[in-house]
C-alpha cells in the first residue's frame, strides 16, 4: 500500500512537470549583462489627421463643453507620441518591478496617460480626480470583453486592478462616452510607449533576433524583425502614414 | 501491484493528484490576493430537490435538445442571440437575447470581468429576466442544469475558467428608518443618483446615452419598480448587483469602495428597496 502512494506521488510529479513545460511561455527573469538596446523614433509622414473635437454631453461644469481628442499627437520632425513598442517573442530577460502601479487617472473627463505600457500581472492604479462619478471600464482584446468595470464615486482613492491578459486593453467610461484610453500589456518588460517626439528606447535586451510590434490606436499594428547584438543599439524607426 | 498500476494510469486519478499538488502552489503564488476572504460565499439558491447531473458530453447533448425546444427562438440556432423572435424585438432597447458565444454575462455572483458561476446561469434560466425573458421553472431542475451546460459549451471563455463567488460580508439588516437613512447617505455619497436619479426614477444626469456593449440603449434601472430589477429584487440580489456590477452593461462594480464597510452596502440595499412603490 505504501508503494502505491509512492507510485501516485511519482506520477503526480511527472504530470506536474509536463504541465509546467506546456505553459513555459511565462516570463523568466535572468541576468542580462551583455544586453543591447532597441532605439529609434516613430513618426507620421505627411499631414496628420485632425483630432476631432468632442462635445461633452454631461457634467459640462466639470468636463467643459468641448474637449479635444488625443488620438494623434505629432511633435517635432513628425514624431508620433503614444505608440506602443513591444518585443513579442521573449520569455527571459531583465528584471522589472512586479509591484509597480501603472498610473491611470481620470482628470477633467479625460484619461491620463492616454496610452500606457505595462507588463502582464502588474496592476493599474486607477484614480479619479474629478468631483463627478466616473467608471473605468477595461476591455481586453479585439473582442472588447470586459476585464473590469469599476465605479469611481470618490475622488483620489486609488483602486488597484491586475492586468490579467496581455495585448491591447481598451479603456472607456460609460458615463462619459468620449473618454478613451489604452494600456498596452506586454508579456515581458520589453514594452514601452513613444515620447512626445516619437522617440523610444528598450534597454537591456539579451542579444538575439526578435519580433517587435509597433502599435497605434488608429494607425494599426506593424511587425518588424530586429536583431540585437551585445552592447549595441539596434535602430528601429517607423513612419506611419494615412 | 496490478491494482496500483491500474490506478496510476486512470486519468481522473492522475488529474486529481496533479491538482492536489498544483493548487496549493499557485494559491501561494497569488500573494497579491487580498486576505479579505471573510464571510461566506455568495449564497446561491438552487433547487435542493434534485441532484445536479454530471457535466459531460451526454448532459451537453441533452441540454442542446432542450435548448432547441425552448431557447432557440430567441437565442438562435448557434446561440448567437439571433433567433427568429429576436427579429421582432425592439432594437431601441437593451438587452437583446444574449449571444452565448460572447462569454459576456451580466448576472453573476463573481467579480467584475469574471465568468459567472454555473449557479448564476441556473438562476437566470429559472427566474428569467423581468420584462425580457420568461423563467423556465417549467423545465425540471435536471433539464435546466443540462441547458446550463450546453450554454457553457458555446463559449471558449468557460474552458479552464474557475469562477469564484464574491464573498458576502454580513447579511441583510432589518430595514429600519435608521438603516434607510444611512443608505440614503451612501446613495448620495457614492453618486448613485448621477445615473439612477435623485428619486431613483432612472433619470439621473448621466442616464441619457448609456449603452450596453452591443450599442443598444440601456437606461439605468428605474428603482421604484422593484419587480423590474433584472438581476433580482431580494436584498441579496441587490447586494450582488452593487458589488459585482453588470458586465456588458454600464453598471460598474462598487466592491472596492465598500471594502471594510460592507454594512453600508446593506444600508444602501434597504434604501433602494424603500424606493419601491
Amino acid at each position: 500500500m505504501k508503494k502505491n502512494i509512492f507510485v501516485k506521488c511519482i506520477s503526480a510529479a511527472l504530470l506536474l512537470a509536463v504541465c509546467t513545460t506546456a505553459t513555459a511561455a511565462k516570463y523568466k527573469v535572468v541576468d542580462v549583462s551583455n544586453g543591447g538596446s532597441i532605439t529609434g523614433a516613430i513618426t507620421f509622414s505627411g499631414t496628420p489627421p485632425k483630432n476631432p473635437v468632442l462635445k461633452a454631453t454631461k457634467d459640462v461644469d466639470v468636463c467643459g463643453a468641448t474637449l479635444t481628442a488625443d488620438y494623434y499627437i505629432v511633435g517635432a520632425n513628425g514624431g508620433l507620441k503614444n505608440v506602443a513598442i513591444a518585443i513579442e517573442n521573449i520569455d527571459a530577460g531583465k528584471a522589472y518591478d512586479k509591484k509597480e502601479l501603472i498610473p491611470f487617472t481620470n482628470k477633467d473627463c479625460m484619461f491620463g496617460p492616454h496610452v500606457s505600457a505595462a507588463v502582464k500581472g502588474q496592476k493599474l492604479g486607477i484614480v479619479s480626480e474629478d468631483p463627478v462619478l466616473h467608471n473605468t471600464h477595461l476591455y481586453s482584446g479585439a473582442k472588447l470583453k470586459t476585464m473590469y468595470n469599476i465605479a469611481l464615486p470618490l475622488q483620489n482613492k486609488v483602486i488597484k486592478k491586475k492586468l490579467k491578459k496581455s495585448g491591447v486593453v481598451t479603456v472607456k467610461c460609460d458615463a462619459h462616452e468620449w473618454m478613451l484610453g489604452y494600456v498596452y500589456v506586454g508579456t515581458s518588460p520589453y514594452v514601452t510607449v513613444s515620447a512626445d517626439d516619437g522617440s523610444f528606447t528598450i534597454s537591456d535586451v539579451p542579444p538575439g533576433s526578435y519580433k517587435v510590434t509597433i502599435w497605434h490606436e488608429k494607425l494599426g499594428t506593424v511587425s518588424k524583425d530586429v536583431t540585437v547584438t551585445a552592447g549595441a543599439a539596434a535602430k528601429l524607426d517607423h513612419a506611419f502614414s494615412k | 501491484m496490478k491494482n496500483s498500476i491500474k490506478f496510476l494510469f486512470s486519468l481522473p486519478t492522475v488529474f486529481m493528484l496533479a491538482l492536489v499538488v498544483v493548487v496549493p502552489a499557485t494559491a501561494q503564488a497569488e500573494e497579491d490576493k487580498t486576505e479579505a476572504n471573510k464571510g461566506p460565499l455568495m449564497d446561491i439558491k438552487v433547487s435542493p430537490y434534485t441532484k445536479r447531473p454530471a457535466e459531460d458530453g451526454k448532459s451537453v447533448a441533452a441540454g442542446r435538445e432542450i435548448y432547441e425546444n425552448s431557447c432557440i427562438f430567441c437565442h438562435g440556432p448557434d446561440g448567437e442571440g439571433d433567433g427568429p423572435v429576436a427579429t421582432y424585438l425592439s432594437k431601441d432597447l437593451a438587452p437583446q437575447p444574449r449571444d452565448f458565444t460572447s462569454g459576456i454575462y451580466k448576472f453573476r455572483s463573481t467579480a467584475s470581468g469574471e465568468m459567472p458561476m454555473d449557479e448564476d446561469l441556473f438562476r437566470t434560466v429559472t427566474r428569467g429576466v423581468p420584462g425580457f425573458m420568461p423563467g423556465f421553472e417549467g423545465l425540471s431542475p435536471t433539464d435546466r442544469w443540462k441547458v446550463v451546460y450546453y450554454i457553457k459549451s458555446l463559449s471558449e471563455d468557460f474552458k479552464g475558467a474557475e469562477p469564484e463567488a464574491i464573498n458576502v460580508v454580513g447579511s441583510a439588516i432589518p430595514s429600519t428608518a435608521v438603516s434607510i437613512n444611512k443608505g440614503y447617505e451612501v446613495y448620495q455619497q457614492f453618486k448613485c443618483w448621477e445615473c439612477h436619479g435623485g428619486g431613483g426614477l432612472g433619470d439621473g444626469k448621466k442616464a441619457p446615452d448609456l449603452k450596453d456593449d452591443w450599442d443598444y440603449p440601456l437606461p439605468p434601472r428605474n428603482l421604484v419598480h422593484l419587480r423590474s430589477y433584472k438581476n433580482g429584487s431580494e436584498s441579496v440580489d441587490i447586494y450582488r448587483t452593487i458589488m459585482a456590477g453588470l458586465d456588458g452593461g454600464a453598471m460598474p462594480s462598487y466592491a472596492d469602495f465598500f471594502e471594510g464597510e460592507e454594512e453600508n452596502a446593506w444600508h444602501l440595499v434597504n434604501y433602494v428597496r424603500s424606493l419601491s412603490r
